[in-house]
């Protein structure tokens, strides 16, 4: 199941995708909710064969995404769990509310901080945040289509907006 | 039936309560916060008096007016980095321009400006061999030194160095403070992070680094000191008006961040710290190596002991990396914006820091 999982989004040569980067193999993932997406993702792959690049990019950024989440909620659980030791062996836990909210917060500060030092989780940050910037990439062009279009729409509504002196259309040069 | 033994109950009772403490200190911060930004555009700084002496493009060169008798010559010139803002060294009461100026330096400051479409394409080239040499030639010339003191900070620091190993005959000290040398022994998260950034992807997308991209990674550090206990610490300490004032400085300062010129990025992320070139003296700027061996002028070099942005290791190596006989690392218990921001500075980095340049100035 992992190694199935493992080789989910290495992508197929697409016809017009040269700017699309091949993606990596995901890391390995003991995360069941993941691995579940990750199968439901490449029967989707293989039972459609003209995908482009830009839904590739969207279904890796939903994975990827997913995967950061997935992460931080371990690594929230993970705290939880340590604070939990520190505080039933600690004889007065709730004497002083400030050194309880310091425990708190430097158990989970120290959790989270070596989560986001994490090989796994920059690296799967990094593809995350690639993802989103082809995604920018691709609402450049959409915005650039929708302008363009826009113009020449503004273009034919008004058709006769350069008039001389003498109300006749200038001549444009070349014509 | 299994039953749940009585210490693994009190374990997943703590922890429920854990859950519903850390919500609470959470959404503490969430009601606080969405007030205290609101209030940001209303605080305003009150800098050390400067004239301007030079403008190129963004970039200024604020000479600081004395507030006492100049009894050194030598020149100062700080290069702050290009992220975050140069201000951060003139915070009213703890301002770190203040302290020098009382001791009798002749301070002047390099102000980047706001990058925008035009600073896009410099590269680190550009800001060493270009604004950094010009800066220095118009300092010398208004102060007439044939050398200054060169001071940078974190960015500045490795800026002021490459500057340093490639027109030493300008420089009579450099002074660092917390500069990314040898990233290979950097554990931060931002080390994490730019390891395995597609830099590439990121510039030619985005050009310069927007605002908004570098406060998703200033939240990956230390995210809940930063973003949930000190808006708690606010809400509780809500009377004490100058706890508030001298927070509220430091917020604004970090949330008024500059966008990062994209070329200068790229080089930065991936020569700096992917390829960590810098240290092995492999760096290419402009059509020059730069060999740190090269660097033989006095140098001091600050260290925070708990510095979250740049490694004490990563900065330390600049002292095993120079030819320099008269070199000095001095480490200070604090964190990187303590270094220059707080009252422990105050009394003991800038005093310190003034005693060793006093040795070597005019």
């Amino acid at each position: 199941m992992l190694d199935q999982s493992a080789d989910l989004l290495n992508i197929r040569e697409q016809n017009n995708s040269e700017s699309h980067k091949t993606s990596n193999i995901l890391p390995e993932t003991t995360d069941k909710s993941i691995a579940e997406l990750q199968k439901v993702f490449a029967r989707y792959l293989n039972e459609h064969n003209n995908i482009d690049a830009k839904t590739v990019n969207g279904l890796e950024f939903v994975t990827r995404f997913a995967y950061c989440q997935a992460l931080l909620y371990k690594a929230w659980v993970e705290a939880s769990d340590v604070l939990a030791n520190k505080l039933t062996k600690s004889s007065n836990p709730n004497n002083d509310s400030n050194e309880l909210t310091s425990l708190y917060i430097d158990t989970f500060e120290e959790t989270f901080t070596s989560l986001f030092r994490s090989p796994q989780f920059a690296w799967n940050m990094s593809k995350l945040l690639n993802s989103l910037i082809e995604h920018i990439k691709t609402n450049g062009d959409m915005s650039e289509i929708v302008l363009d279009s826009l113009t020449k729409i503004q273009e034919k509504m008004e058709p006769n907006k350069e008039q001389g002196m003498n109300g006749k259309n200038l001549q444009v040069r070349g014509d | 039936m299994t039953t749940i033994n009585e210490n693994e109950q009190a374990r997943a009772n703590v922890s429920m309560h854990i859950q519903s403490q850390m919500l609470d200190l959470y959404m503490g911060s969430v009601r606080t916060l969405p007030a205290l930004l609101s209030s940001l555009q209303e605080t305003n700084y009150k800098t050390t008096p400067y004239d301007v002496v030079y403008e190129e493009d963004n970039v200024k060169i604020l000479h600081y007016k004395a507030m006492t008798e100049r009894l050194h010559k030598t020149p100062l010139l700080i290069v702050y980095a290009l992220v975050n803002r140069h201000y951060i060294l003139d915070i009213e009461t703890r301002s770190a321009i203040r302290n020098l100026l009382n001791q009798g330096f002749d301070i002047y400051l390099i102000d980047w400006g706001t990058a925008g479409s035009k600073e896009r394409s410099l590269t680190i080239d550009d800001y060493v061999n270009g604004y950094i040499d010009r800066c220095v030639d118009v300092v010398r010339n208004q102060s007439n030194s044939d050398k200054i003191s060169l001071f940078g900070y974190c960015m500045g620091g490795t800026f002021s160095t490459i500057y340093t190993a490639l027109h030493g005959e300008k420089v009579r000290n450099l002074i660092t403070l917390a500069p990314p040398i040898d990233c290979s022994k950097d554990d931060t998260v931002f080390g994490a992070l730019a390891r395995f950034m597609d830099v590439d992807n990121f510039v030619d997308a985005l050009g310069n680094i927007p605002p908004a991209f570098q406060y998703m990674f200033f939240l990956m550090l230390k995210p809940f000191k930063h973003y949930v206990q000190k808006y708690n610490e606010v809400a509780k300490r809500i009377e004490d008006d100058d706890f508030v004032d001298n927070f509220m400085l430091l917020e604004k300062w970090l949330w008024d961040t500059p966008p990062i010129p994209g070329e200068v990025f790229r080089q930065w992320v991936k020569d700096i710290y992917q390829k960590n070139l810098l240290v092995q003296n492999h760096l290419q700027v402009g059509r020059e190596l730069i060999d740190l061996r090269k660097i033989d002028v006095p140098l001091l070099n600050i260290i925070a002991e708990s510095d979250h942005l740049v490694s004490p290791e990563s900065s330390k190596a600049l002292n095993y990396a120079v030819a320099s006989k008269d070199k000095t690392l001095m480490s200070f218990p604090t964190g990187h914006i303590g270094l220059c921001a707080s009252s422990y500075s105050q009394s003991d980095v800038w005093p310190k820091v003034g005693e060793w340049l006093m040795d070597r100035s005019d």
